[in-house]
């Protein structure tokens, strides 16, 4: 199978000489079509700027990132605006939905943004609000919304534009638990049913346990890795490990694994 | 160390706020040239004439400084408001560091100060050869030449330009900071929250927008009507209509625009349209009181430039420089004495007197005056205006011709004389014609109109029984060199039967006209001027014509300045409130620029956006303004002349659309450097949002 996303000996530093930070340190990996990937690790492993990198927000300091076999690392400000939003749909934390339109302008933006057409973007709105369920929502504006709502009108903001990849910063982060659980069964649907390829950045392993494999992270560089055993593996059982795998990478590293 | 934070700050403060450092110097150059107004070469000049009424204008300069002081001190306020806000991360940082309260009072105060004395530096230079040169523009122009100019400075003007300008500095500083340093330190590291939409439903928007709508219609109507310059409630009244028209109007326009703006669906077009409703419907207020100053800006202006575009337009033609009391043998003898005659022509008299008729009662009369009384009839001439199909004609001038019946003869040699002075035709009457006088300042429109009519149909008057014909114009030439005494209602008969008319009232005026060479030589006002202080120690009774052109011009000179200095007041007044609301919106809803930056907006479409709403956000209460300015300057004519806009008034008007013109083009200025600076803050914002994401 083709690789959507090839990631190879991905470097960021930050400063210089002796001062050196060096917060993703060659990593390596790739995702194929249609996985649910989560990427776990302690406060300053280098998670969020991956993701960051990977999205075209930062740019790295060496390493290539290859989304469809093109390299994304190499591409000047015009071409990342593109690739932006168009490519890569992303879900943040705190939603960062613009409050000032409503539920469907919040969806329609990047649509607009990116010069699609307005039949498409009405007929793309209507299918995202049926597989949601955002009907009720639409016309609202954010305030007027609850937690879980927002983050799903943040999916069909991140959806609109058919990317060819989902990148998830901590995507529960600020939804309560019912919420989060609501949310993440509808990732797990988009990429079930939707063979959605979906990148998710989360220190929750509850939130973890939904995915098929997990990167765990530590000082830039991937540590562990996990993968569910599809066939064999339930849900909470995949939790149990990576519970377990979060212990001993609390209890000090010499002794994992 | 304290001290270079201070410069270096201060710097900073100026670089990045060019827009508020330009508005402080304009107002600036605009109190310094105000208060230095006594030293302009025509109020010097004048001043020599209209002593009492210059002094009454100089009086008053404490009033419109005072009120361009308070209205100052809200552009000082906004301006630094915004620079607080900008810069409130750093002070939270330095609080941090363990920098005390009243340490960051004294470090903003120093950079306050540092500022206000560079504006004051910048200012002051440029306000004294801006002074200068309206000076001697100013006196050129009025024909007074630049020869006496000399170089005056007015330190008074300085201290009190700098004294004014510190207090109002300090007064905001104090509101400002005082709020400021108070606040928690976490205060300091909050972002400002985006404002919460005004919940209202359309029905409120819809009542207020036709209510606002109907206000504004009244008060237009009243004020083109004439009926608001009735009286001094009526004129308050039809303010208060416009102004509470224009609050309604733009407390219910948001959703309006809205649903113009929402058209636009490409690229930013729907955040460009939500920002603006937003900006619409949360400051409204400041937007009505920015485009009531400018109205208020755009009436003053265009009055203010019609009355200096008049400035040059003194009518030079007049039929005396100077008009003498008296013996023609006394005034020949001290024309010779004082050596003024050298620069005069012949003297020509000028003989007027009352004629007594019956309408003056006759046991008023003293017995061995009512020989004199004579009979007069206007009856025909009352009759065919009694005609008039047009009834403000009619009404008018049935009023008006009542008066004649005691009225002045003058004498028609006196009054050719006049008319070959002003190197006109003279006048021809027959033996039994005589012609109608009137001041020409005191006949509007309808009786201009109305007695052109009625004297086409060749009415008599009967004098003594004799039917004599009227002249087939009325004659308004003034006949003596001040022309703000004038005779009304006089008929101006043949020599013969004024002599046999004349009472013996009569009165004889020696007019004499300054020698054409001497004028060449010096310019008509200087020339006036020296040959007046010729004559000042005699004991001759007489009046020049500067007199009369002194009391016009200082009528113009004064409202030239006043409205003009207060229409650049409040034009800047209402550009740096505006300029301040948009910018601290932008700063406030800075985190919806870095979600469209994340949904990969570029910043060229940011900006594009971003231009979208400074333009519309300034545009609005200036179209507002410019159509309410449509209403206003006729109805400043309508008010100030009593009559109808005549075709004299289309000066004003044109003087009016020029002054928009050319004031739209310095808009554009303000609005170009307000895209500039929210540019700028764009782009800290875009690169803020890598920094942010880098150091997560």
């Amino acid at each position: 199978m083709d690789k959507i996303l090839d990631i190879r000996s991905l470097k960021k530093y930050y400063g210089r000489g002796e001062n050196v930070t060096k917060a993703v340190d060659g990593i390596s990996f790739y995702v194929l079509p249609g996985e649910f990937v989560g990427i776990m690790g302690p406060s300053g492993s280098g998670k969020t700027t991956l993701l960051n990198c990977i999205a075209s927000i930062v740019r790295p300091t060496e390493g290539e990132i290859c989304l469809e076999g093109v390299n994304t690392a190499a591409f000047n400000e015009k071409q990342q605006m593109e690739y932006r939003g168009k490519k890569m749909g992303y879900l943040f934390q705190d939603f960062k939905l613009l409050d000032n339109l409503t539920g469907r302008e919040n969806i329609l933006m990047p649509a607009a943004i990116h010069g699609m057409k307005k039949q498409e973007s009405e007929r793309q709105i209507r299918r995202l609000a049926g597989y949601l369920g955002l009907d009720r929502i639409l016309d609202k504006y954010p305030a007027q919304m609850s937690g879980g709502e927002r983050q799903r009108i943040a999916a069909a903001r991140a959806l609109i534009l058919n990317p060819s990849v989902i990148l998830a910063d901590e995507p529960t982060g600020a939804l309560d638990t019912k919420n989060a659980r609501t949310l993440l069964e509808e990732l797990k649907k988009l990429n079930t049913e939707q063979k959605r390829t979906i990148l998710m950045v989360t220190h929750n392993p509850d939130a973890a346990s939904f995915c098929s494999r997990i990167l765990i992270l530590r000082d830039g560089v991937i540590f562990h890795e996990l993968r569910r055993r599809q066939d064999s593996e339930t849900r909470q059982e995949f939790y149990g490990r990576i519970t377990d795998v979060m212990a001993k990478l609390g209890g000090g590293g010499a002794n994992v694994l | 160390m304290f001290f270079r934070l201070v410069r270096k700050n201060g710097r900073k403060t100026r670089r990045e706020n060019g827009i508020f450092f330009v508005s402080l110097i304009i107002s600036i150059i605009a109190f310094y040239i105000f208060l230095s107004l006594e030293n302009q070469d025509v109020i010097v000049f004048l001043k020599t004439m209209e002593s009492d009424a210059v002094q009454k204008l100089l009086a008053l300069l404490p009033v419109f400084y005072g009120v361009s002081l308070f209205f100052l001190f809200f552009l000082v306020y906004f301006s630094g408001l915004y620079q607080l806000q900008r810069r409130k991360y750093e002070f939270g940082v330095l609080l941090m560091l363990g920098m005390k309260r009243s340490r960051l009072f004294l470090l903003l105060l120093a950079e306050d100060i540092w500022n206000s004395l560079a504006s004051l530096l910048i200012g002051i230079p440029i306000a004294v050869f801006l002074s200068e040169m309206i000076s001697m523009i100013t006196s050129k122009v009025v024909g007074l030449g630049i020869i006496g100019h000399h170089f005056t400075f007015s330190p008074g003007a300085v201290l009190l330009t700098a004294a004014g300008f510190a207090g109002i500095k300090l007064a905001a500083f104090a509101l400002l900071s005082g709020k400021m340093v108070r606040r928690e330190i976490l205060y300091y590291f909050q972002d400002e929250g985006e404002e919460e939409r005004r919940a209202s439903g359309s029905l409120w928007n819809v009542l207020s927008l036709a209510g606002g709508l109907l206000c504004l219609g009244a008060a237009y109507a009243a004020a083109l009507s004439g009926a608001a310059w009735s009286s001094l409630r009526a004129m308050c009244l039809t303010v208060v209509i416009g102004i509470a028209g224009m609050f309604l109007v733009f407390s219910g326009l948001g959703p309006f625009l809205e649903r113009v703006w929402k058209g636009k669906q490409k690229g930013l077009g729907i955040f460009t349209a939500r920002q603006l409703t937003e900006q619409v419907s949360l400051h409204w207020k400041p937007l009505v009181i920015s485009s009531l100053l400018f109205l208020a800006a755009f009436c003053l202006l265009g009055y203010g430039t019609a009355a200096a575009d008049t400035l040059s337009d003194q009518s030079m033609v007049h039929s005396a420089d100077f008009t003498f009391y008296g013996e023609k043998r006394d005034v020949e003898e001290a024309l010779k004495e004082t050596g003024a005659g050298a620069c005069l022509e012949e003297p020509y008299e000028m003989r007027c007197a009352l004629l007594y008729t019956d309408a003056i009662p006759f046991d008023v009369l003293e017995e061995d005056m009512k020989a004199y009384v004579h009979e007069i009839d206007f009856g025909t001439l009352i009759n065919a205006a009694s005609g008039l199909e047009d009834q403000d004609e009619r009404l008018y001038l049935e009023s008006r011709l009542s008066y004649f019946e005691e009225p002045y003869l003058i004498a028609l040699s006196g009054y050719n004389s006049v008319l070959e002075a002003e190197g006109k035709e003279p006048m021809h009457l027959d033996a039994d014609e005589i012609a109608l006088y009137q001041n020409p300042q005191s006949i509007p429109e309808v009786g201009r109109t109305g007695m052109k009519k009625i004297l086409a149909e060749n009415p008599t008057v009967k004098i003594d029984g004799d039917d004599y014909w009227v002249y087939g114009t009325v004659c308004t030439e003034p006949l003596v060199a001040d022309r703000i005494i004038s005779l009304n209602n006089s008929i101006i008969v043949p020599d013969e039967l004024y002599e046999e008319l004349k009472s013996p009232s009569e009165s004889s005026y020696w007019n004499v006209m300054l020698k054409e060479e001497y004028v060449e030589e010096y310019g008509m006002m200087q020339a006036v001027y020296t040959v007046n202080e010729l004559l000042q120690d005699t004991d001759l009774e007489y009046e020049s014509y500067l007199q009369s052109m002194g009391r016009q011009l200082f009528y113009r000179v004064a409202s030239s300045y006043l409205t003009i200095y207060l229409a650049v007041i409040f034009f800047v007044i209402a550009n740096t409130v505006l300029s301040v609301q948009f910018l601290m919106h932008q700063r406030r809803t800075g985190e919806r620029v870095r979600i469209l930056t994340f949904l990969g907006a570029g910043y060229d479409l940011l900006c594009v956006s971003a231009e979208q709403q400074v333009r519309w956000y300034f545009l609005l209460p200036l179209a507002a303004a410019a159509i309410n300015s449509i209403f206003g300057l006729p109805s400043l004519i309508v008010g100030m002349t009593g009559s109808r806009i005549g075709s004299g008034d289309l000066a004003f008007l044109i003087s009016g659309l020029i002054v928009i013109a050319s004031v739209s083009v310095i808009e554009y200025v303000y609005m170009k450097a307000v895209v500039h600076l929210n540019n700028r803050h764009l782009l800290s914002l875009v690169r803020r949002t890598e920094e942010r994401q880098e150091s997560l």
